[in-house]
């Protein structure tokens, strides 16, 4: 799903332009954060993601104008930003019975249902995390699904559906 | 699999998640936008290196390389000049003629010149296939 105006988005990106980066933030930091914070364990380190993928676009702002697909690009992006903040604090593995009750407890989270929805999520491995952000969060075919995560496209379809029948199990 | 290609429950479940909620960007905007804006400015001041200086720069390298260069030839022995003992023409003349009474004076001197060329020479391996009579004379 390439916005239309995606084009003229990324020439004003890659010309530096501050306003550009505020318009990339109203419309696609709210997904971002959702996909980063299904990578990530905590509120902070998907906000962290999320600023290293802005200023990571910056810095990379000259080779922009060879981007065909920016959401694709974007949440492929965000993927690797949290997944290296996740590493960092040795968020890989799904948490325990433990950690998901500190997690419940926590004021950030939601009220049921979407509460169990997210202890759920969380109780997956980082793999099928991970698929369910870019494919949910991100609006990504598995191709580019694929392309992001360096796996064949049957994994990256077979990592989506095992995630959603384990989570449809534990709800 | 393709894209769409998911049983009723699973769609369900799916759609389910699309529609959690997520946390709030709003909080973070000012932070990653100023975030955002530091960097434009440091970027912005970072000056692309210029023409002169990049030849500045090349000029350089290949100075120091060309010294560099020069200084292995210079410490490097490729056996090329004559050692630093004196060679006695005459002394190697008079030896060979006391050896062999016989050879004029010519012959002495012209064997002394190849006797001192032979040891001059750099020891190569000897070719397994040589022809018949090569290296012969040596």
């Amino acid at each position: 799903m390439a916005l239309p105006a995606d084009d003229a988005l990324l020439q004003d990106l890659s010309a530096g332009r501050e306003e550009a980066f505020e318009r990339l933030y109203d419309v696609f930091a709210a997904r971002l954060l959702r996909a980063a914070r299904c990578i990530c364990r905590t509120r902070e380190d998907a906000e962290d993601a999320l600023q290293d993928v802005f200023v990571g676009l910056v810095r990379a702002r000259a080779a922009l104008g060879q981007v065909r697909n920016l959401q694709a690009y974007l949440f492929a992006a965000v993927h690797r930003a949290a997944s290296r903040r996740a590493e960092r604090r040795g968020d890989e593995r799904p948490m325990d019975a433990a950690a998901l009750e500190r997690t419940a407890g926590a004021a950030e989270q939601p009220a049921e249902p979407s509460d169990r929805l997210n202890r759920a999520l969380a109780s997956l491995p980082a793999e099928q995390r991970t698929v369910i952000a870019l494919k949910v969060d991100g609006g990504l075919t598995f191709e580019e699904i694929a392309e992001a995560l360096n796996v064949s496209q049957n994994t990256a379809a077979s990592r989506y559906r095992y995630a959603l029948e384990k989570l449809r199990a534990s709800l | 699999m393709a894209d769409n290609d998911l049983p009723p429950g699973l769609r369900d479940l799916e759609a389910r998640l699309a529609s959690r909620p997520g946390p709030d960007a709003g909080e973070a905007k000012a932070r990653v936008l100023g975030a955002v804006r530091q960097e434009l400015m440091a970027t912005a001041h970072r000056k692309p290196l210029s023409l002169w200086r990049f030849a500045a720069a090349a000029a350089a390298v290949v100075l120091v390389w060309v010294n560099l260069s020069i200084s292995a030839v210079n410490c490097t022995d490729v056996r090329l000049r004559p050692n630093g003992n004196h060679w006695d023409e005459q002394a190697a003349v008079a030896e060979i003629r006391e050896l062999l009474p016989d050879c004029p004076v010519e012959e002495a001197r012209r064997q002394a010149l190849l006797l001192r060329a032979r040891a001059q020479l750099v020891s190569a391996p000897e070719l397994r296939h040589a022809p018949p009579g090569a290296g012969e004379g040596l």
